[in-house]
């Protein structure tokens, strides 16, 4: 999942205005075979690659869907606020609304269970990578369908390694090892590349650091091989950033500095990806899909030089990825008699052949197994057989990013303070004793204890 | 040491030219009024000795030194601009103590002294109830008595005032003229004051110069221009009202000349038929003063025979114009009487006081 | 005396309309951000509490609040600063009658028309260490890579450095048109009494174009002060909080964090600062009290 990152915020409100344009225009196609059967359908998206392919074959999409589709296409922020805004009227405006993993805590009080529809449309949900499946399942409800999650995943340079004689780094110990012997090993090479800019970027990596140093930020229940994200209850509300895990995230983010490119501290989402993919450095933490970015790209240095491994584990941690990325989920102030058309477009753009179907338009996500394993995908997009494996052995979870829904304020929290550590204004001690009071002041207010 | 003089003088805007080779001098301690229409190019000849302008020819001369290079401020000169030229962030007090505080002239003006100064000055020209107002707060004739203060607050041994209380009620343009003429007799400044008011002139001046187009018609005490205009321009301007210029037909009869007013004959007094001697000029500008002219019974032996033109009532007088032959001569009636435009008339005309000019050059035929 | 009083009386019918607009479009805004200000209000998350004070409280002990108002007040400081210096002496510069002046004087102003998040886009791109162009540069020079952006002590420069880059044009074009609007003859004045160039600038010149000055300075300081758009696309606060402008924190909080009873909390202290420093400034350079 990316938040809107700098430039694509521009891009958007272009293509807003041009997809505005178009869907004023937008004439119902002669053909009217399709899910659609000539009628329109509003969904309410963000401005992540999977629907800004969508935009891209607009026309396309609505010759094979029979019908109009209307893609309101908003920034993150802009997004969160207008769903909760659309919960609150009595008649929701969109039949369909894209939905981030962490944010089913939130949202999860005005969306319609899905499982019945899954069950009497016999939609093959083994197919889905089981911890995207079971990301939008919460309070016994199947709360949406995975159409863009792909874990934040850790990436390298298969050439420089084998050139240095370094192993595939697993560990954050052999990850700091590597970045040592790689920085400045040749002109204008970095260690590693990762989200260190101020506020929401740094404040996933170190949730998700700290996931795989082995503690949630917030005090979740343990459970077989991870922590139970589907139940989280006000008692498991409290902050653990004076945790020995904390400390141990924190050492690492602070020993990753020695070896990140200049700017660090201002890098985030896509540009980390670009440092990484014109030979800027040897290692980044990535969301899976933007690989396509050097994938896809035949100047880039990186291409076809890079291999994947899941997020390195820290000294009592564990090799888990970060799943994140989007759902199409029906609101419930839908009226019912939409409902249906709702599930057969949600059916359509989730299946098989649609999900390859994005691939080549510079999406390289594929949450389904079936995906995973179509030749032409993997020769498109490298990194798909490699999040399957992740996937297949679990080392893909949501809990790193707690579905709650003061998760916002976490990451701002989180990603303001630590930043005092990484710029050197503050010790890391210092910063994360203030995140702590920051946090617990925070979960007061909302009430939770 | 402080006569000013224009020697040859030219003026040009671009390819305009204001004046060519003027000569004026104001003498030293003397008032000199110029005087002429709008647009003659007062205003330039003043901006000429305050050098703001400088001439494209001939020299500006001050104290009997040459001062064309010197800068406006070295010429120790107070001028009083037509346009006031005020500082419209200043109050009336600020503008005053401006030309005293200025870098130029520190230690001039010890500040114990300035505020005595302005306050002298304020309530000479009326305005020391004003001194703490905004420039832009004051009516026309208010600013135009700080511009007057500006200029005199010095107490330069030269001034020039363009147009100085033109914008004043009458009765304080009254005033105004006397507190000048008083402060002038005490301090004896060489002063050009611009005006196109001729009773201004000939109220204040020792001196007046009209002026025409560019050129200085004549220079002189104002009861010598006003009685003996040197021109037909200034016959015609001086006086109030000025005398009737006419263009009237000569007609030579058995050695005698005589005017032929609307078909009426009249003899050329003796004194003007002894300047044709010799020669007779091609044609003749006669000035005729108001006083000249007579209303007569219709039965009367030889009248002129000429029609109301036009009337109004100036002061307790009523003046007339009369249309004879060709011509137009003012009439000044000492009793009030209904007059209607195109009544017929006859009148009478002396010609003993007339002014006789040349029609080609204007000058006056002096005998 | 009657005439006069149904005068007034359909006057004022005449302008109710538009006190009802400034009531809608300007109090009640602010009412309700009041209101807000007083709860608990979590968007989407249940119904608001009532918490009297609570945030203000709060708003008080908040470390980050006063960093941030700290941090504006220096944004502003030097970008209005700047602007105005720089603006200022452009508008000398392009009040001297060359061929070709006026030509330059509408390309200098284009940045105006930039909107502020473009402008923040190419910024963030000029001074990236990874991409930017002026580091390429600087690079090229030899010289070590500058942290435009990531520097403590010059990352607030930089937004500064881009501000201005935007709005000197402004502050130019306004004390231009200022310039050419001052009458000549003063200058005359100044010249019967003898002030030099310097002094005539300082004497003349300046007292006549305070009120321009005042305004322009006054629109930029509020202006500035609600910036936002070029720390949003340039650094998002950071390093370490040293570009978190008061409208950036007020954003962070009420629009990603949805903390609405906080954020409004916030934007009325902002307002009431704002208020009272321009009524200060106003009232000090005797502006727009009419009595005057
Ligand atoms: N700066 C200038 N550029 C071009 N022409 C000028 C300039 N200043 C004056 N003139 C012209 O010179 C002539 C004389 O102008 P000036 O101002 O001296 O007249 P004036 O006698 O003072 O008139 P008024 O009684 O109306 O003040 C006018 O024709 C005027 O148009
Ligand atoms: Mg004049």
């Amino acid at each position: 999942m990316h938040f809107e990152n700098k430039q694509s915020w521009i891009k958007k409100a272009a293509a807003m205005a041009v997809a505005g344009a178009v869907s004023s225009i937008a004439v119902a196609p002669a053909s009217a075979e399709g899910v659609l059967n000539g009628e329109t359908i509003r969904i309410l998206a963000i401005g992540d690659p999977v629907f800004q392919v969508m935009q891209r074959i607009h026309g396309d999409l609505e010759e094979m869907a029979g019908g109009t589709i209307e893609l309101d296409v908003r920034g993150f922020d802009v997004l969160r606020q207008q769903v909760l805004l659309n919960a609150q009227n009595d008649v929701s405006n969109y039949d369909l609304i894209s939905v981030d993993l962490p944010q089913f805590g939130e949202y999860k009080g005005f969306l319609v269970d899905l499982a019945g529809y899954v069950e009497s449309s016999g939609m093959d949900w083994q197919d889905f990578h089981e911890a995207a499946w079971t990301g939008a399942y919460h309070d016994q409800m199947q709360l949406g369908i995975p159409i863009q999650p792909h874990p934040e995943i850790f990436a390298y340079r298969v050439d420089l390694f084998e050139e240095a004689g370094l192993e595939p780094p697993r560990t954050t110990e052999q990850v700091l090892a590597a970045a040592k012997a790689l920085h400045g090993s040749k002109d204008g090479l970095s260690g590693i590349c990762w989200n260190g800019a101020r506020g929401t970027p740094l404040g996933q990596t170190i949730t998700m650091v700290m996931g795989s140093h082995g503690l949630p930020v917030i005090a979740m229940d343990a459970i077989e091989g991870g922590f139970d994200l589907g139940n989280v209850r006000p008692e498991n509300m409290h902050p653990q950033m004076e945790s020995d895990t904390a400390s141990e995230m924190a050492a690492y983010l602070m020993e990753l500095m020695k070896f990140s490119p200049p700017g660090i501290l201002n890098m985030a989402w896509d540009e980390r990806v670009r440092v990484f993919a014109q030979g800027g450095c040897a290692m980044t933490y990535i969301w899976s899909g933007r690989s396509a970015i050097y994938e896809l790209d035949e100047d880039a240095e990186a291409r076809g030089k890079v291999s994947y491994l899941p997020h390195p584990a820290g000294p009592n941690g564990l090799n888990v990825s970060t799943l994140g990325g989007w759902f199409l989920s029906i609101p419930d102030n839908l009226p019912e008699d939409r409902r249906d058309l709702a599930w057969s477009v949600t059916e359509w753009l989730t299946s098989p052949e649609m999900m390859a179907e994005y691939t080549k338009h510079g999406n390289c996500v594929a949450p389904r197994h079936s995906v995973s394993v179509d030749e032409e995908v993997v020769a498109r997009c490298p990194v798909i057989p490699f999040v399957d494996a992740m996937a297949t052995n679990g080392e893909i979870a949501g809990w790193q990013r707690p579905p709650v829904p003061e998760i916002q304020q976490i990451f701002d929290i989180l990603g303001a303070e630590f930043h005092e550590a990484l710029a050197g204004a503050e010790s890391p001690e210092d910063a994360l004793k203030e995140a702590q009071r920051q946090l617990d002041r925070t979960m007061r207010r909302a009430g939770y204890y | 040491m402080s006569e000013v003089r224009f020697s040859e003088v030219s003026k040009r805007f671009g390819g305009a030219s204001v004046f060519e080779r003027i000569d004026l001098t104001c003498p030293e301690h003397k008032y000199l009024c110029l005087l002429g229409p709008s647009g003659c190019g007062k205003t330039t000849l003043m901006r000429l000795a305050a050098g703001l302008e400088s001439p494209d020819e001939g020299d500006v001369m001050i104290g009997g030194r040459r001062v064309n290079d010197l800068p406006p401020a070295d010429r120790n000169i107070g001028m009083a601009f037509q346009n006031y030229a005020l500082y419209p962030m200043l109050s009336v007090r600020e503008n005053l103590t401006f030309p005293l505080r200025a870098p130029v002239r520190r230690r001039a003006w010890p500040e114990s002294k300035i505020n005595s100064r302005v306050d002298d000055i304020a309530q000479l020209l009326r305005i020391d109830w004003l001194l703490d107002r905004p420039i832009a707060t004051l009516s026309g004739g208010q600013q135009q008595r700080v511009a007057l203060g500006r200029a005199l607050i010095r107490n330069p041994p030269v001034l020039l005032l363009d147009e100085p209380i033109t914008h004043l009620d009458a009765r304080l343009r009254y005033e105004m003229r006397a507190e000048l003429k008083t402060l002038h007799a005490k301090l004896h400044t060489t002063t050009i004051h611009v005006t196109h008011d001729q009773q201004e002139a000939l109220a204040v001046a020792d001196l007046i110069a009209v002026m025409n187009a560019g050129r200085i018609e004549q220079v002189g005490p104002p009861v010598e221009v006003y009685r003996n205009p040197n021109t037909a321009f200034v016959a015609g301007f001086v006086g109030d009202p000025p005398m009737s210029v006419v263009r009237m037909p000569l007609r030579a009869t058995e050695g005698c000349l005589q005017i032929d007013f609307g078909g009426r004959l009249l003899d050329l007094p003796e004194k003007f038929s002894q300047a044709f001697v010799n020669t007779v000029p091609p044609a003749l500008l006669i000035g005729i003063r108001p006083s000249s002219v007579n209303l007569v019974p219709s039965g009367s032996p030889a009248p002129i025979p000429a029609r109301v033109y036009s009337h109004e009532m100036v002061g307790r007088e009523l003046q007339l114009m009369l249309s004879v032959g060709d011509s137009l001569l003012r009439y000044r009636s000492p009793d009030i009487r209904h007059f209607a435009v195109g009544d017929e008339v006859a009148c009478d005309v002396n010609l003993d006081n007339a002014r006789l000019f040349d029609a080609e050059t204007g000058v006056a035929i002096i005998i | 005396m009657k005439y006069f009083r149904e005068k007034r009386r359909i006057a004022f019918a005449m302008i109710s309309p538009s006190i009802l607009v400034i009531v809608a479009i300007n109090i009640f805004p602010i009412l309700f951000a009041v209101y807000i200000s007083l709860h608990l209000w979590s968007f989407g998350r249940g119904v608001p509490r009532f918490a009297g004070f609570l945030n203000y409280e709060e708003l008080y002990y908040d470390g980050r609040f006063g960093d941030a108002v700290l941090t504006s007040a220096k944004f502003v400081f030097f970008a209005v600063l700047l602007e105005f210096v720089v603006g200022f002496a452009l508008a000398f510069l392009f009040n001297v009658k060359v061929r070709g002046m006026a030509t330059l004087r509408q390309i200098a102003v284009l940045p105006i028309m930039v909107m502020p998040i473009v402008a923040g886009l190419v910024w963030f791109y000029m001074f990236n260490e990874n991409f930017g162009v002026i580091n390429w540069l600087i690079t090229l020079l030899g010289s070590e890579k500058v942290g435009f952006l990531t520097d403590l002590d010059v990352a607030l420069f930089s937004i500064v450095l881009a501000d201005a880059w935007q709005w000197t044009p402004f502050v130019m074009l306004v004390m231009f048109a200022a310039l050419q609007s001052l009458p000549e003859y003063v200058y005359e004045a100044a010249k019967m009494d003898g002030l030099n160039a310097w002094q005539t600038f300082w004497r003349v010149t300046i007292p006549m174009l305070r009120p321009s000055i005042m305004i322009v300075i006054l629109l930029r300081i509020v202006d500035s002060f609600k910036m936002i758009e070029l720390v949003f696309m340039m650094t998002q606060g950071g390093p370490a909080g040293r570009t978190e402008v008061l409208p950036w924190y007020l954003y962070v909080t009420g629009f990603q964090a949805l903390d609405l009873g906080f954020a409004a909390a916030m934007a009325v202290s902002m307002l009431i600062l704002v208020t009272i420093f321009t009524q200060l400034f106003l009232s000090r350079v005797g502006i727009g009290n009419d009595n005057k």
